[in-house]
């Protein structure tokens, strides 16, 4: 499903010369996969992610989604990929916050050109089942943090992404809505849905099924976490 | 995406209401302006049209347009003047010389326009002849065979004319020395009108030698007015030019000081907008497209803001009542949307090309 090869990316240094983010790092995430990526900061974790987003083209090596090598697709090709095959969470949501929690839920719909109706159905069904119908109309400075990111996951997952990519989301909640999150990946992943989740907080990371730990822009680990492993 | 245009539209609506409101200022200056332009191109063809092929000779310092708009200064002429040009080398090119003294009188609280004009009036005991034109007799409430005091001046009214020479409908003709008593004026004239085929003389040296004639006066003929108007329309128009070219550039810095301001304050949308697969193109559109809609409005309001300004300055300044054309609007709509758009998309295209990956962590 999503292979990354051979990796390797760099950026300028604000005192000159350059920070290798990501430094020939190899990954496959299967349909179905949970992934945990763990590191200290700068160890390269967002990057990987907006690497495998199609958001940060990497100097050398190729990031596969499916059977598409990301990278060789032009700009727009790459957005169209973003639009209907990858869905982002993010640690401060980034929720529009002049449109309704059911606008922002639609947004990705009505950019991959679905009709107002089928984006708006589809819409309510996540909201539905994310506990969040009746909040469609509130705008998200009325929400909860708990609230507000339930609706971030549901803007993700509104055209049904191939993966489901997650920068830090629980880094804003408190331990209940975190778990809360983490309860609604595991059932996603059950699902079959891909995620490759972002993550500071080791009692988290530990409750996904695989873990990653990136350690100066290289793998340092991959394993199934231990909690896994005895469920395993 | 109207969902974002029309959800930040409403959410700014401060800023992008300061933003109409500049346009429509502007807007409305440029459509006044070519209102009022086009009002004094009309009554200077209309002057035209009704001189036809005469020669008015008025006082040097009189104002044409006033004049024509029957806002009559002090008249400056001496009387002597059509026995003078009688007299003088170009009388064979004269065929009829018809001198007026124009003024303005109130009765009671009725004003009428005199006009002093020498027309075979009858000799009346003790009275002046007197003919109104309809609107004069309605506010004098007088008809044919009254008897009217004005000024101390006897009259006898002889007809309520139907139809009046020069749109003086609300005029009361008189004979010129009873014009010149009641106006305080004796030994002056307004106005001659001379008339000839002028096919042996060019009219512009015609009038050369009329002013020479009689000193402190202007000859005034067609062929002199369109040379005239035709310098004053080239400059009329240059200034409208800048005019338009100076409000546009105004709008144009404004509108993309405020959206590349926007685009700063809404960086993290911008950024997760591309993450979510929005092209550059199309957020760009998003910001440009409010900055637009914006300054379509704004122009509206504009044209409708010149309506009241048009007719409150027409007056002072063209002597006339002005109207802005309603095809005004859908271009003044069309220009400043397209101008806003084009001005908007230098900010929105550098802000939607940002790296978002750069915004999103920074959030």
């Amino acid at each position: 499903m999503i292979r990354v090869e051979n990796v390797t990316k760099t950026f300028a240094a604000p005192g000159g010369g350059t920070i290798r983010a990501l430094d020939g790092v190899h990954l496959r995430v299967d349909p179905g996969d949970f992934v945990a990526v763990v590191g200290p900061s700068g160890s390269g974790k967002s990057t990987l992610l907006f690497a495998i987003g199609g958001l940060a083209a990497p100097e050398s090596g190729h990031v596969y989604l499916g059977e598409r090598r990301v990278y060789d697709l032009d700009a727009a090709a790459r957005a169209a990929l973003r639009r209907t095959d990858v869905g982002f969470v993010f640690q401060t949501f980034n929720l529009v916050p002049y449109l309704t929690c059911e606008e922002n839920v639609m947004l990705p719909a009505l950019l991959a050109g679905r009709p107002r109706p089928d984006a708006r159905a589809a819409a309510g069904a996540l909201l539905d089942r994310l506990g969040m119908t009746a909040r469609r109309r509130h705008r998200p400075s009325e929400l909860s943090v708990g609230e507000r990111q339930r609706i971030g996951v549901g803007r993700a997952l509104v055209n049904g992404p191939k993966v489901l990519l997650a920068d830090e989301p629980t880094g804003n909640l408190d331990p209940a809505n975190a778990d809360q999150v983490m309860e609604l990946f595991r059932e996603l992943s059950a699902g079959g849905q891909s995620i490759v989740m972002v993550t500071h907080d080791p009692r988290l990371a530990e409750q996904a099924p695989r873990l990653v730990r990136l350690r100066d822009g290289t793998l340092d680990e991959d394993r199934a976490a231990p909690s896994q492993r005895v469920a395993r | 995406m109207w969902l974002l245009i029309a959800g930040d539209l409403r959410r700014r609506w401060l800023e992008y209401a300061l933003v109409g409101a500049a346009v429509a200022f502007v807007a409305a200056a440029i459509v006044v302006q070519r209102a009022l332009a086009a009002s004094a191109e009309d009554q200077v063809h209309a002057l035209a049209h009704h001189l036809g092929r005469n020669m008015l000779v008025l006082p040097s310092d009189a104002d044409v347009g006033a004049f024509h708009a029957q806002r009559f200064g002090p008249p400056s002429l001496p009387d002597t003047a059509p026995d003078t040009i009688r007299s003088s080398a170009i009388a064979g090119h004269i065929q009829s010389i018809q001198a007026r003294i124009y003024g303005h009188a109130h009765v009671g609280a009725a004003s009428v326009v005199v006009v002093g004009e020498e027309l075979g009036w009858p000799a009346l005991p003790e009275v002046q002849p007197a003919v109104l034109g309809p609107e004069a007799a309605r506010r004098l409430g007088a008809s044919a065979g009254s008897a009217l005091t004005i000024g101390g001046e006897r009259f006898n009214v002889l007809q309520v004319a139907d139809a009046v020479p020069d749109q003086l409908e609300a005029a009361i003709f008189m004979p010129v020395a009873a014009a010149q008593r009641l106006l305080g004026a004796p030994g002056k004239l307004s106005a001659l009108r001379l008339g000839g085929c002028w096919c042996r003389i060019d009219p512009a040296a015609l009038a050369t030698n009329v002013e020479k004639l009689l000193p402190g006066s202007k000859a005034i003929t067609v062929a002199g007015m369109l040379n005239a108007q035709k310098g004053t329309v080239a400059t009329v128009k240059r200034y409208s030019t800048a005019l338009a070219t100076a409000g546009l550039v105004l709008v144009a810095g404004l509108v993309a000081a405020v959206v590349a301001s926007q685009a700063r304050r809404r960086a993290r949308e911008i950024g997760l907008l591309a993450a979510i697969g929005a092209p550059p193109q199309r957020v760009a559109a998003v910001l440009a497209t409010q900055a637009a809609v914006a300054a379509a409005l704004g122009a509206a309001v504009g044209w409708a803001l010149a309506f009241p300004v048009a007719r409150y300055l027409g007056p002072h300044l063209v002597h006339a009542p002005v109207e802005p054309g309603a095809g005004l609007l859908a271009p003044a709509v069309a220009l400043a949307a397209v101008v806003a758009w084009i001005a908007a998309s230098i900010p929105a295209l550098r802000a939607a090309s940002l790296d978002p990956t750069v915004v999103l962590r920074e959030s």
